[in-house]
């Protein structure tokens, strides 16, 4: 081991010790689960503090990754694990880490299984910390195919009677990602004679056919986590199927890995071989963007509709990662951070309606004129979703979608559509919710806690100033 | 000072909004009124002295993006900024005193709130900054909107202009390399897809300010108390859709296609606006019809004829502010009689509000001489006929003829509440600020004009198309819009659904791949089986196998 200390290791590992931790934390003497649930809002906090702290450390205007840290594994073969981040992973591990304390809030009070979710919520956490840190090919892998486990036994255990089916389908497609992944590994490592950093690939020279085939079979892998036609089908039946916030929350986060996967393995100038390629991915991902919000706008459960603007906001920054635009990249990073946020409080708000739905047995047209703070949260999570100046994206999406559409106009133009009709089923949806005229007035309405409302006021404003310095929390940035 | 101005207000505005209660209901909204009238007045001062200051503030600088807030303080600004406070004041004004408004505090407060978004608009030296203005005050317009059924209409039509003004921001910005609006002439040498940036600018446009076609959301607004109607007409989004305009011109120019569209749009605009006026039973809708047609009287001397776009601001946003005022005042003399169909005779009951009525409408008709006649005098002259063709029209059958008002609104008739009658002299009095008599011929003859009308009564064959309930009912552009645009995608949603998802991936893939799975465990399991000959056969296979392999390797 070449450090004995490191705050990225450290990183990782917190979550873990937290999953540990909650795995032996004792439950309640009434059955309650309060202390499981203490302790893991307290390992990601404690996170949060963590990436905090590395915002400190780091140049945030410097390019490359920074705070770079080596552990020898093996001599023979010869396998170093390294880590390091730039303000594009740490902007998206404090965005996940932000979003899962959101999403603990929509399971605070879960009575099934809820020991289970937050060890298995833990693990996730921490795997997808250190996917976010890999910096060379073999953590980045290990971490990739790691995260799956947690999220293949949460499916198992909150799906509903056709989970089995679901499983299955997300067994199959990640699988085959998987297996394509390792042999591309392999043969990366078998040509490089050793240990291969990520920031390696991008001057990497490669025998033809070797190229042809790596390249495909890294795309086709991290094209396996992407909502893209034909694997969107995979991601769409477990979002549909799951009435569980966390667990959609954290089904949701896995495309970001194939994104950022995209994100550090291709090189600044791409290889010739792959052009053709991309100008398929390109006219598939439009169109499934086109697809997906039209179905987003006709299905009526609120669910697939958040999909669908996950999806197609999925897709967008997956075609922008392709062209290899600097300030593309650097804005799809600042744009994912209140993207995640806004997402996961839509959903755990979603959720919560739903829950209030089923036990007071009504419908939900204009269930938020009983619970105004739901109702103030969900709708401004809502306009800053569509793309009002609320959070950062609307700066960065102006940005993206400047250059897209300079350089594919036909391509930009589709997008747009899709962003249209996305946002016009999220802004349906809200208005059927608030419909005053259809208002159920009841008195056993449960509204957020006052403690809730306050900490998802605080998370209102950290989204406004995203929107008015991105880096408002760096000291000096 | 508009920079100070807007600061205050947007403090003001957040916290009055952020801490409304009933309790503070008008203590606030009073104390808003005179914040708001002591900013206007030193405003007005500064104008009037030509006092200029710059005000940018550096909001964002990286290597991609650098944006400046700019809140300067020019004529220019200034003299596009004052209409909005004159009326933002008096709809504060109303709010407190007028009984209908229920959330004083809110209004008042997001009123000023808008003033400040409304404010950052005129300034804006930026694409960044009007865009980012023009959504605020969307968002502002929708906190108006007190009715769901409005609120959605005015959210979709908005957003899609948002979403269009983006994507002419965007496109811009990609060619051109720079936020400036001096940049914006650049575009027609660096820039490509210039029809489709110029028709997006267009649509834009027409969906902000309610052209023709997209006027329905305009008219949902009706069902919104008078004053909120009235400030959302002139100070909201149609306003934005004005500056836009006016800051984007350049980019008109750079296609074949959206000027003449938005000068055909803004004629049929007036035309529009006519018929609702004259036929619409509604007296607020009535409103609504007066806006639009100055709207497209503005629109169309600005677009066909350059005229100066301060003066025709103040046209637009006083003078129909005004003529909403007018029908508000008889809305309320007749205790919120809501149907012109039910009023008449109302002369003897409120004579010194008839007078008032017509000296207001006389001050507009000699604004406009003086706004458009030196463009265009015949042109100004027609504008003005038609304006008193129409409000003759109304006239006559709300204050004179036959009355077919209920008992109990004839006996409760009442002149307008004080705070109309301010609010109608203080604009007329505006309009008379420059030139007296410059026009006065003109203004006699339209007085002449105006009286025959209401004793001729020629449009009276009109008259009985208040009972036609499918011309006072009907939405056709909504029910256009659901046939070619809704509906289609509905279907293509469904469509794709079924054929994509369902009968191509489950169906077909899914099923395929869980059918050959079982079917390679079957055949492996029959092979699987305790029998010397296939152990056998297995090994040779093996051999031969690699032999092949050996084979092809020293090939």
């Amino acid at each position: 081991m070449l450090n004995t200390f490191s705050i990225l290791s450290l990183i990782i590992a917190i979550p873990f010790l937290g999953m540990l931790f909650t795995l032996f934390a004792k439950e309640s003497a009434d059955g309650t689960t309060r202390n499981v649930f203490s302790v893991a809002v307290f390992a990601v906090i404690a996170n949060i503090v963590m990436i905090l702290r590395i915002f400190m450390l780091m140049e945030v205007y410097k390019p490359g990754l920074q705070l770079v840290e080596t552990y020898n594994w093996m001599q023979n073969p010869n396998i170093d694990i390294v880590f390091g981040v730039d303000v594009l992973s740490l902007m998206l591990l404090l965005a996940i880490h932000i979003a899962f304390i959101i999403g603990f809030i929509g399971v605070r009070d879960n009575l099934v299984h809820q020991k289970s979710l937050m060890v298995w919520s833990l693990l996730f956490l921490s795997m997808i910390t250190g996917f976010f840190v890999a910096a060379d090919i073999f953590s980045f892998y290990i971490f990739f195919e790691a995260m799956l486990l947690p999220l293949f036994m949460l499916l198992g255990m909150f799906g509903d009677v056709k989970r089995q089916e679901y499983v299955n389908r997300f067994l199959f497609y990640n699988m085959v990602g998987a297996v394509i992944f390792f042999v591309a590994t392999v043969l990366l490592f078998n040509y490089q004679h050793g240990m291969l950093e990520l920031q390696q690939l991008n001057n990497m020279k490669l025998d033809s056919r070797l190229e042809y085939f790596i390249w495909a079979a890294i795309f086709i892998s991290l094209l396996s986590r992407i909502p893209v036609w034909p694997f969107h089908y995979w991601i769409a039946s477990v979002n549909s199927s799951i009435r569980n916030p966390m667990i959609f929350l954290i089904s949701m986060i896995l495309p970001l890995t194939g994104i950022y996967g995209f994100v550090r393995f291709l090189p600044k100038t791409l290889p010739a071989i792959l052009g053709n390629y991309i100008l398929i991915l390109q006219i598939v991902g439009v169109v499934t963007m086109l697809f997906i919000a039209l179905i987003g706008l006709i299905n009526k459960d609120r669910q697939y509709k958040i999909f669908a603007y996950v999806t197609v906001y999925y897709i967008m920054y997956m075609l922008g990662i392709l062209t290899r635009n600097e300030v593309i990249l650097l804005n799809i990073a600042f744009s994912f951070f209140s993207y995640l946020i806004i997402v996961a409080s839509m959903e755990v708000f979603s959720h919560y309606i739903a829950k209030e739905q089923n036990r007071l047995g009504v419908m939900d047209d204009g269930l938020l004129c009983t619970y105004p703070k739901i109702s103030i949260i969900y709708s401004f999570m809502t306009l800053a979703a569509v793309g009002l100046p609320l959070s950062s994206l609307f700066l960065n999406n102006f940005l993206i979608l400047s250059d897209l559409l300079a350089i594919n106009i036909k391509m930009g133009i589709i997008m747009l559509l899709s962003l249209v009709i996305v946002s016009s089923a999220l802004l349906k949806e809200l208005f059927r919710l608030r419909d005053s005229e259809k208002c159920v007035l009841t008195n056993n309405g449960e509204d957020i806690s006052r403690g809730i409302f306050c900490f998802m006021l605080f998370i209102c404003f950290v989204l406004l100033m995203s929107f008015i310095k991105p880096l408002w929390f760096v000291i000096g940035a | 000072m508009i920079a100070n101005s807007v600061l205050i207000l947007a403090i003001w505005g957040a916290l009055g909004s952020i801490l409304a209660s009933p309790k503070s209901n008008k203590i606030v909204s009073f104390l808003s009124f005179i914040i708001t009238s002591v900013m206007f007045f030193f405003l007005s001062d500064n104008y009037l002295a030509g006092v200029k200051q710059n005000f940018s503030f550096e909001w964002l600088k990286y290597m991609s993006l650098q944006v400046d807030i700019d809140l300067s303080s020019t004529t220019a600004n200034y003299a596009q900024i004052l209409p909005v406070y004159v009326i933002s004041l008096f709809s504060i004004l109303i709010a407190i005193f007028n009984t209908e408004e229920k959330r004083k505090q809110r209004f008042c407060c997001l009123v000023i709130l808008n003033l400040c978004a409304v404010s950052g608009a005129v300034c804006a030296i930026n694409l960044l900054q009007l865009l980012i203005c023009s959504c605020l005050i969307t968002v502002f317009g929708f906190c108006i909107i007190d009715d769901m059924d409005a609120r959605k209409k005015y959210a979709f039509y908005n957003l899609l202009a948002d979403l269009s003004l983006f994507s002419v921001c965007s496109l811009t910005y990609g060619y051109v390399g720079s936020l400036d609006f001096k940049s914006l002439p650049m575009f027609d040498k660096l820039g490509s897809h210039r029809d489709l940036v110029a028709i997006l600018l267009a649509f834009s446009i027409c969906l902000k300010i309610g052209l023709f076609m997209f006027h329905n959301q305009l008219y949902d607004l009706s069902v919104l108390h008078f004053n909120r109607l009235s400030y959302l007409l002139f100070c909201s989004t149609p306003l934005a859709g004005l500056i836009i305009l006016h800051k984007f011109y350049p980019l008109t120019s750079v296609s074949v296609y959206a000027r003449p569209l938005l000068e055909v749009l803004s004629i049929l605009t007036i035309c529009c606006g006519i018929y609702s006026a004259l036929i619409i039973d509604n007296i607020k809708e009535k409103a609504v019809g007066l806006a639009q047609v100055l709207f497209g009287f503005g629109l169309v001397s600005f677009l066909f004829l350059s005229a100066n776009f301060e003066k025709v601001e103040n046209v637009i946003l006083l003078g129909g502010y005004l003529c909403c005022l007018i029908l508000f005042a008889i809305y309320y003399a007749s205790s919120y009689e809501l149907n012109v169909s039910k009023m008449g005779g109302f002369f003897s009951g409120i004579k010194f509000g008839f007078v008032l009525i017509c000296v207001a409408l006389f001050s507009l008709l000699h604004y406009m001489m003086l706004t458009f006649a030196p463009a265009n005098y015949i042109l100004s002259i027609i504008f003005s006929v038609l304006l008193i063709l129409i409000t003759a029209h109304i006239f006559r059958q709300i204050f004179f003829g036959q009355s077919h008002a209920d008992e109990r609104v004839l006996a409760m008739l009442k002149n307008p509440a004080w705070y109309l009658i301010l609010a109608m002299v203080a604009i007329s009095f505006l309009f008379w600020q420059e030139k007296y008599f410059d026009y006065s011929k003109e203004l006699m003859g339209f007085f002449i004009l105006f009286i025959l009308l209401l004793v001729i009564y020629p449009l009276r064959k009109i008259e009985p198309l208040y009972n036609k309930e499918l011309l006072q009912e009907s939405d056709v552009f909504e029910d256009v819009f659901d046939f070619l645009i809704i509906t289609p995608l509905t279907i293509l949603g469904r469509i794709l659904w079924l054929l994509v998802d369902f009968i191509l991936i489950e169906r077909t893939i899914i099923n395929s791949l869980s059918d050959a799975t079982g079917l390679l465990i079957r055949g492996v399991s029959k092979f699987n089986i305790f029998s010397s000959w296939l152990y056998l056969l297995y090994v040779i296979m093996s051999f031969g196998l690699i032999a092949f392999l050996g084979y092809m390797g020293n090939k």
